[in-house]
């Protein structure tokens, strides 16, 4: 006898309109007695989904609507050092002008970021497919700091003392949705060089979405990361003159200076200074006047979402100096000039060889 | 007891420590300490603890070495542990940490 009761309440993109209607329970017996394979397809939709929900019930809506369009959400974390528990702030689905300060911040850069992905490199989100993008902010008590959690951001409040909230520097908000490009593309690996890889392609990205944000070319921009986080000391990182950042900012400027450690990944966030200055030092090479995001950066975004995952800075190196080359003389000679500062001699890879 | 607590990582990769020695404290901090390391079943824990979700980016990193009498252990804890009271213990650890 066919089901014909349930087949209502399926819509025409094969989701249960009605959420939890249809049990689980109910559906996995239903999909056993499918007969065609448009209908299975329909209930396999339907049980994804309602376990969704049941594992997540106050965003679920949300998060349904705003499927795949690369929408933003920002979600409350009440301070907890969990996304269980939050509750939705503000979506795009419903724009209302936001109260909170973190809210404001979120749903600026967010956008920012995703407009810079969208316009200068016609890339849909960070998956290229629409992803959707939510935030988390109030995240923990007293948190120092932003992440990427693997599907969403995260941003702590900071301590009130040392550090302001995580949410107020556009190019942290661009790091760390650059570091879910990463996850979709490259993948480098979060460790030693390819780590230090990693962080830098979020900072370079984080850079150029402040330069774009802000409309400044290579002389006028300030190269910081986290300006304005620390309440006493100019920012997190300098990637024009990494070690400057703060008051004893450990990190390296040269190749010369690569740190060997075992703490953070093997030094993540240390060692990417190196790979920063060289991009810096590119685009400054090519012409100061000119933007980033116009010049060496495209060579950059292209060379390193086609890395290979345990690629190191001098795998870094080549790939972009061969992708400059192809694009012309000048481009190639600041991509050289970029790796020479930090010193790291390229070496051209062969048409075969290159990165693609 | 002494705990040795480094932390690292995070979007800032600021690092972190304390050195807690809580023969030197008062009586009552003394027992909210070991409390905390009771209940954490810190001894038994693995000496490394990988992110409970590997795909976290600018996660902190703990390292955390206690010895207490003749036992001694070292743990490293990779993001946030999905264990509740030894959240509480690096929680702590945190707040009574400097640059």
């Amino acid at each position: 006898m066919k089901p014909r009761r349930f087949e209502t309440h399926f819509n025409s993109s094969g989701r249960c309109a009605a959420f939890c209607i249809v049990p689980p329970y109910l559906i996995e017996h239903l999909l056993s007695k499918a007969k065609t394979e448009d209908h299975r397809r329909k209930l396999l939709a339907s049980l994804a989904l309602s376990s969704h929900v049941r594992g997540a019930r106050t965003v679920a809506l949300a998060r349904k609507q705003t499927h795949g369009t690369a929408q933003i959400s920002v979600y409350d974390a009440h301070q907890r050092e969990s996304t269980g528990g939050a509750t939705l702030l503000w979506t795009e689905a419903k724009p209302a002008t936001p109260t909170d300060p973190d809210v404001k911040n979120v749903v600026e850069f967010t956008r920012a970021t995703r407009d810079f992905y969208k316009e200068v490199f016609k890339r849909n989100s960070v998956d290229g497919k629409g992803y959707n993008l939510r935030s988390y902010i109030h995240f923990g008590e007293a948190w120092d700091n932003a992440q990427w959690d693997g599907t969403e951001m995260c941003y702590g409040d900071g301590d009130g003392t040392e550090f302001n909230s995580f949410t107020s520097s556009v190019d942290v908000i661009g790091h760390e949705l650059s570091h879910g490009v990463t996850q979709y593309t490259s993948d480098l690996d979060y460790q030693g060089q390819s780590g230090a890889l990693n962080e830098s392609f979020s900072d370079v990205m984080g850079t150029m979405i402040k330069q774009y944000h802000l409309k400044q070319n290579v002389a006028k921009a300030d190269w910081l990361i986290g300006q304005g986080l620390f309440k006493n000391g100019e920012a997190l990182r300098s990637m024009k003159k990494p070690g400057t950042g703060y008051d004893g900012d450990p990190q390296p400027a040269d190749m010369t200076h690569y740190k060997k450690t075992n703490q953070d990944s093997g030094g993540v966030h240390l060692n990417s200074g190196i790979p920063n200055r060289a991009f810096y030092e590119a685009c400054h090479a090519f012409d100061p006047q000119k933007n980033s995001w116009e010049t060496i950066g495209p060579v950059w975004y292209q060379t390193f979402i086609h890395l290979p995952s345990d690629a190191d800075f001098q795998t870094a190196a080549n790939a972009t100096f061969t992708r400059a080359k192809q694009l012309g003389a000048t481009q190639a000679h600041a991509v050289q000039a970029g790796w020479a500062a930090v010193k790291i001699d390229v070496k051209a890879t062969t048409e075969a060889n290159a990165v693609t | 007891m002494r705990l040795t607590y480094q932390r690292s990582g995070g979007v800032a990769g600021i690092g972190k420590q304390a050195v807690i020695d809580t023969a030197a404290l008062p009586a009552g901090e003394r027992a909210a300490w070991e409390a905390l390391v009771t209940q954490a079943d810190f001894f038994s824990l693995p000496a490394s603890l990988p992110a409970a979700n590997p795909r976290q980016r600018d996660a902190f990193s703990h390292s955390l070495a206690i010895e207490d009498g003749s036992r001694q252990h070292t743990v490293e804890v990779q993001g946030t542990p999905s264990s509740v009271p030894l959240r509480a213990l690096l929680d702590r650890l945190q707040a009574a940490s400097a640059r």
